[in-house]
């Protein structure tokens, strides 16, 4: 049986939207009966990108838009974030552990690593001026098996 | 997110409840360096016992505040038994720099 689902969803730039992405991602993957690790990886994912969009897509400022598209196609987690902010000039860079382009705010420069540690592919699109997509994918461990 | 901060055995101790991200980060921080500043002699122990989610975000204050803390010539302890967070904590790599401890009571002795 192939099972397939999505749900697309976006709010405006605001810090208290990130634990509402968690929410809805969590609530939304939750009919694949994931381990608490597994909820836990992809929240803390989804987490770091939308964090990234607020912060550095829109540097702040709370006039942008978020778009999350959340989709699942048998145990497969596909997870986009997108942004219509400042995007990055430089990928690899920022990529890069520790990394960050405002040390003043106290930001980790771990984002995009931990993003690549609890899930099982992260993608980066970016063009300066005119946003950033971040794609992420993680399979669910089928219990059934 | 909700932060008690308390004195035991000449520490400064903040007790986290909830959720860390980018948002309560902030508000962390702010209310954190207010007590620490009061306490520059303290050693600040940083209680995640009771903090059911904590992202990159829950990293860079806790770093944050090891420098403002180190910088008084004061430590800073972790104290985490939370299966959920051990994950960031240790990819992270903090526990190089600040020790980590399975109770309040064994981070105080």
């Amino acid at each position: 049986m192939n099972q397939y689902n999505n749900v697309k969803t976006s709010f405006i730039s605001i810090p208290e939207n990130e634990s509402l992405a968690r929410v809805i991602c969590a609530s939304f993957i939750s009919q694949l009966d994931p381990t608490i690790e597994e909820l836990t990886d992809v929240k803390t994912a989804v987490s770091e990108a939308v964090t990234n969009a607020i912060v550095h897509g829109y540097s702040g400022k709370c006039d942008g838009m978020v778009f999350m598209d959340c989709s699942i196609e048998n145990m497969l987690v596909t997870i986009e974030i997108r942004d219509s902010g400042k995007g990055i000039e430089d990928i690899e860079k920022a990529m890069e552990p520790m990394y960050t382009s405002c040390p003043e705010a106290e930001r980790s420069g771990m984002g995009f690593t931990v993003m690549e540690t609890f899930m099982d592919s992260v993608s980066v699109n970016s063009l300066p001026g005119v946003g950033t997509k971040i794609i992420m994918k993680k399979l669910i461990t089928d219990k059934r098996l | 997110m909700n932060l008690k901060f308390s004195n035991e055995k000449n520490h400064l101790i903040m007790k986290i409840d909830g959720e860390i991200d980018h948002r309560y980060a902030i508000q962390i921080r702010n209310e954190a360096d207010k007590k620490i500043v009061t306490y520059p002699t303290k050693d600040f122990v940083i209680d995640l016992t009771d903090v059911t989610f904590m992202d990159s975000s829950g990293i860079g204050v806790i770093i944050g505040r090891y420098k403002l803390v180190t910088s008084f010539g004061s430590k800073v302890k972790i104290v985490s038994s939370n299966e959920t967070l051990g994950k960031i904590l240790e990819m992270s790599g903090i526990e190089k720099i600040i020790p980590i401890y399975t109770s309040l009571t064994n981070a105080l002795v």
